[in-house]
């Protein structure tokens, strides 16, 4: 890893160097940027701007024939080599034309762009098959915790983001469950809990996610099982499921396991999942006792409307609302159909023990099951009017009323929007929910619902990969404290701490030794305000809607996560972040350390680690303004002279880096 | 440490050019309109006492009916055979002076507090567009708020007193307030606006961003980046930080990373240095209720309030787990019992303090309850009773009107006993916000609707 970066010019660039294909398309705009093939002067990159530096009719992004031999060779290579690390204004006009991305900087960036090109020829179409790190790193991380530098080299090289994701989907999914039960039982909880009331496992539980979310192979299955957590919330946060946590372990599994399946199918999962039925109480609803003034629960029918399936108003297919003739939004559902649905959800049970047993004697990774007695038999009307007859049993009711909701037509925008908001950005055009949300509605062979095409949909469209350039005020998101340390962990393949014997005290019960992931600062919970399914209501830990006072919201711009970005937040998670990047061990050694040992055998040359740096944690993104600081920083003799140097340099390079605002903005 | 004066003097000035950057155009036309609204109303520079507001936003509507409960033979008949098995018994309940009413069993703090004289109950108060009965919304003749009965769109109209139609965020009466109230601070570094509870859509403005707080110690420096005198190296690395971050960004959400880091660590500075001359206090809290924690910093951000350069004050605390759709007994008795104790707490602190009469707690929840049962909970319902403290309340009494409690009775929104409120949260806003000298041309400003119902000040403010 990162070997070429120590040696010369040269091989370093020829090792960028790899020959692809892909499939050609005859698609009248093959890069989307707006300008069509035929008059396009690169084909295939996305060039809405059209530079072309020397006027010879080729972008410049399809044109590193720079002395016009008509052949890229190791010529255009020396020529770039000399300017290499010259910023503009450059000396001289090939100088501009070597700044191949136009970004002001001569550097890897436009190194890349000779994938494919080499020992070809220049012109609109003559790199149909380039691909650039940046776009591997962007993509990498949208669709990872954090791609590592051997990552983005391997995506690189292919350049091939649908097999990517082809191959992900055929990993089989990590188990959290698992791993924590195991966790379990080598933290000893197993002698102190009873196993069935298992409180004490909450340590396990998150020591499972980041080692899943740190070492998994599935990253793209867990990127997107975290990002449905935060929208079929179940949280341990709440008294009732603080000690169901093999059952929330099992609830993320589930969700992981249909993160590419069918949203159709992940309703029935969640809706009788047992964590669920405690955490929206559906779970023990019973029919109606007029005589009493009792009648059935009305949490989940309300919350799988508002939040899991439809949102409050009704959608256009872009997501947008539909207005009524007072330009107010339209009620996607009213009280009634919530308590029609709430009728539906009653006569469901734990499974294996007696309607009025003690929930916490039931297995919680087992599907509610039916219990007909308690199930409201009357005719009920679903959504639409839809008629169900009287007489059916629990699960007739359930299956009919599920398909009825997975019907309606906001299924797609909302949820499609929920999702690209996890994932790519806080602010998507109508255009690009409205593509995802056809997608939702029918993967091309008739199927409503596929995720794995709504997840190809989301991550390929043409906004997730170029929206740092279609819309550059506002494309990305803030990186919520979760995925902040996530991407750190992930990408500097975290040290955990090897431990023995009981989690808390030591004392040993004959397991073997485990890994954490301490942080000095206690539970996560409570240092950055946010775990896996910890959020403190149903409502996740922002809302998709938030939008601070001021410049943002005077834009119309969302900014859920800066919810949790307040002066108090803000301040807690770069401390609980940095301390892990600053982490050499003078702490001792109970904490959570960063392998930063590349980036140290880089520091000896400031601009190579900052160049470095800028494509692994920004997809090449950093602005000249922040290179110049940085860079500034590194050389600054207060810094230590001795064999210190370098890993100050590299530790405050990522430090001052993640704690910019441009880094924190994922664009 | 601190940071040096002069350190913050460059650090002041790089904010401040960075905010003639990017910003400009927004932030000068937000001024604008800013100055055209102080123009046409009162001068709020010139108050000269000190006064505080304190919301205690109960999250997940708090099932008042059985925080408060009628307590006379026909009243406590009627209510129990409204609310079934979650019915409170009679004799568990703390009975008030005069014996009409009676606190759960989990608040006698509260119930001597209310005896006493220093705590209030005001009645039925909920979310209403115009003054509405049971045959107007039936109807359909009366204007009801939208989305009706969901937290979160309840929620935001409770905090913001305006229906969640946008789709975006909007500011809240609490910031509007601030921002008008924020004149009469003599330092601009520090927001009228605290929160304990993390980012709230009540005390959102257009002017003044809410700041906050930890309830360890309320405020901490930024690790490794605080120009520590070790390493030798911090003062570099901080100044670095200081000038990224004073670039700014054309990028308008990493411009507001940038600007949110910059206030941060100025209003950080300028709070850790009020918070170390708090005065000790005798007053104990319970260490182990989170609410109260909140309460404690308050309590500190009030005793240093000259220090800080306040005279007004919003302070938003908060306590979760109310939505009690299952477990209701156990849970609400919980949840009651944190708050008894966390409101007996910061009343004893803030009257140690001397402070009683400029200070006015209240509580807040985005619905009541249905008074029909599902088993073991209850559903989302509308109105609520809230609770006011302090010495400026003119305590021991019920504001407003206590509804019926009848399922389908003339309260009843339907037949599950979702009560209609029979005082507007406009008007409960409104009379704090007079409290707070809020003049009567601005509290119509910020409640539009306020007109439309009988009075704007319900009375529970004895002195003014």
């Amino acid at each position: 890893m990162l070997s070429y970066l120590s040696k010369p010019m040269m091989l370093r660039l020829l090792i960028a160097l790899v020959l692809i294909s892909l499939p050609s398309t005859q698609a009248a705009d093959s890069d989307s940027d707006g300008v069509a093939n035929t008059l396009d002067n690169c084909t295939a990159f996305f060039n809405p701007d059209q530079r072309d530096t020397n006027a010879d009719g080729y972008g410049n992004v399809c044109d590193l024939d720079f002395d016009n031999d008509l052949v890229v060779n190791f010529l255009d290579l020396n020529i770039m080599a000399e300017r290499f690390s010259q910023s503009a204004p450059y000396a001289d006009a090939l100088g501009d034309d070597v700044d191949i991305n136009g970004d002001g900087h001569i550097n890897f960036l436009d190194v890349f762009y000779f994938n494919g090109a080499f020992l070809g020829s220049p012109g609109p179409s003559a790199v149909n098959n380039a691909f650039d790190a940046a776009t591997a790193a962007r993509f990498l991380n949208q669709a990872t915790f954090g791609a590592r530098w051997s990552e983005i080299e391997e995506l690189t090289a292919s350049g091939n983001m649908v097999t990517w994701i082809d191959n992900q989907i055929a990993i089989p999914a990590s188990s959290h469950e698992m791993r924590t039960r195991t966790l379990a039982i080598q933290m000893c909880f197993h002698t102190t809990g009873s196993g069935i009331f298992d409180g004490l496992y909450e340590n396990s539980r998150q020591t499972a996610f980041w080692e899943i979310a740190i070492d998994g192979a599935d990253q793209l299955r867990q990127r997107v099982a975290l990002a449905l957590s935060e929208i079929l919330v179940v949280s341990d946060r709440s008294d009732m499921l603080a000690a169901s946590q093999i059952g929330i372990a099992h609830y993320y599994d589930t969700l992981a396991s249909h993160a590419f399946g069918n949203y159709r199918d992940l309703l029935q999962a969640v809706t009788l999942h047992a964590t669920m039925g405690i955490y929206l109480s559906m779970v023990r609803s019973e029919k109606p006792q007029p005589a009493l003034n009792i009648r059935p629960d009305e949490n989940y029918a309300r919350e799988l409307l508002q939040l899991f399936t439809l949102g409050p108003h009704l959608l256009n297919p872009d997501g947008s609302k539909v207005l009524d003739v007072t330009g107010n939004p339209v009620p996607a559902y009213t009280q009634d159909d919530i308590e029609e649905l709430a009728r539906v959800f009653t006569g469901w049970n734990y499974s294996g023990i007696d309607w009025h047993t003690w929930f916490g004697l039931s297995d919680r990774t087992l599907p509610l099951v039916a219990v007909e007695v308690y199930h409201d038999t009357d005719p009920k009307t679903l959504l639409g009017g839809l008629a169900l007859p009287g007489g059916q049993t629990a699960a007739q009711d359930l299956d009919a009323a599920l398909d009825n909701v997975f019907a309606h037509s906001n299924v797609g925008p909302h949820v499609s929007r929920l999702l690209i908001q996890r994932l790519v950005t806080s602010n998507p055009t109508p255009e690009y929910i409205q593509r995802v949300a056809s997608t939702f509605d029918d993967n091309g062979a008739g199927v409503r619902g596929d995720l794995s095409a709504v997840i190809k949909a989301i991550l390929l469209d043409v906004e997730a990969q170029h929206g740092h350039i279609l819309r550059p005020t506002s494309f990305g998101k803030l990186r919520e404290p979760l995925l902040r340390l996530a991407h750190m962990r992930r990408t500097f393949n975290a040290i955990p701490v090897t431990l023995s014997g009981q989690r808390w005290t030591g004392v040993p019960c004959g397991q073997a030794a485990y890994n954490v992931y301490p942080s000095p600062f206690g539970p996560l919970s409570v240092s950055i305000n946010q775990q896996p399914q910890n959020a403190p209501s149903v409502f996740n830990f922002f809302s998709p809607d938030y939008s601070p006072s001021g410049p943002v919201r005077d834009a119309g711009l969302f900014a859920p996560e800066f919810q949790m970005f307040n002066t108090s937040l803000a301040q807690t998670t770069a401390k609980v972040v940095s301390f892990e990047i600053q982490n050499d061990g003078f702490w001792g050694p109970g904490w959570v350390a960063l392998d930063v040992a590349d980036e140290i055998a880089l520091a000896a040359n400031p601009e190579l680690l900052v160049e470095h740096l800028n494509m692994l944690l920004m997809s090449g993104q950093m602005t000249a303004g922040l290179e110049a600081q940085i860079l500034a920083y590194l050389n600054d003799a207060a810094l230590p002279g001795d064999a210190t140097r370098d890993n100050v340099r590299a530790r405050d390079a990522i430090m001052l880096i993640t704690s910019s605002p441009d880094y924190l903005i994922q664009k | 440490m601190k940071r040096s004066t002069i350190s913050r003097r460059n650090f002041l000035k790089a904010a401040a050019m960075a905010s003639l950057g990017t910003g400009l155009m927004a932030g000068q036309s937000r001024i604008n309109l800013l100055q055209a609204a102080l123009a046409a109303s009162t001068d709020y520079s010139t108050l000269s006492d000190h006064k505080s507001l304190v919301c205690i936003y109960l999250f997940g509507g708090n099932d008042a009916y059985n925080m408060f409960v009628p307590n006379t033979a026909a009243g406590y008949t009627q209510y129990q055979a409204a609310r079934g098995p979650l019915a409170i018994p009679q004799g568990l309940l703390h009975p008030v002076a005069g014996g009409d009413y009676g606190f759960h069993p989990s608040m006698p703090n509260v119930r001597t507090l209310f005896d006493a004289g220093q705590i209030g109950v005001l009645a039925n108060v909920g979310t209403l567009l115009e003054p509405t009965d049971r045959v107007g919304y039936l109807t359909g003749t009366a204007a009801i708020p939208p989305d009706l009965f969901s937290h979160s769109h309840q929620t935001e109209m409770w905090q913001t007193n305006k229906p969640a139609l946008a789709g975006l965020a909007q500011n809240g009466w609490g910031g509007e307030m601030a921002d008008l109230l924020q004149a009469a601070n003599t330092n601009p570094q520090v927001p009228p606006t605290i929160t304990l509870a993390g980012t709230n859509q009540w005390q959102s403005g257009a002017v003044t961003q809410q700041m906050a707080l930890n309830t360890y110690n309320g405020a901490e420096p930024f690790l490794f980046l605080a120009d520590e005198p070790w390493p030798p190296w911090e003062s570099a690395r901080t100044q670095t930080w200081d000038n990224i971050l004073a670039q700014g960004s054309n990028h308008l959400l990493a411009d507001e990373a940038a600007q949110s880091f910059n206030r941060a660590r100025d209003q950080i500075g300028v709070v850790r240095d009020g918070l170390a001359e708090a005065p000790a206090i005798t007053t104990v809290y319970n260490a182990a209720n989170y609410f109260a924690a909140q309460l404690k910093i308050v309590a500190q951000m009030i005793s240093v309030r000259e220090y800080l350069g306040m005279k007004r004050q919003l302070f938003f605390v908060a306590l979760g787990n109310w939505d009690s759709h299952g477990n209701q007994l156990n849970d609400h008795a919980a949840n009651l019992a944190l708050l008894d104790d966390g409101l007996a707490s910061f009343n004893a602190n803030i009257n140690e303090l001397g402070l009683q009469d400029s200070v006015v707690s209240f509580t807040m929840s985005e619905f009541g309850r249905t008074l029909t049962v599902n088993g073991d909970g209850t559903d989302h319902g509308w109105g609520t009773h809230c609770l006011l403290m302090g010495g400026a309340v003119a305590g021991g009494t019920v504001y407003g009107q206590m509804p019926t409690l009848t399922i389908g009775g003339i309260d009843d929104a339907g037949s599950a006993g979702r009560i209609i409120p029979t005082t507007s949260l406009d008007q409960y806003a409104a009379t704090l916000g007079k409290w707070m000298n809020i003049s009567s041309a601005d509290l119509n400003a910020i409640f539009p609707n306020l007109d439309l119902f009988p009075t704007a000040d319900l009375g529970f403010i004895a002195s003014r």
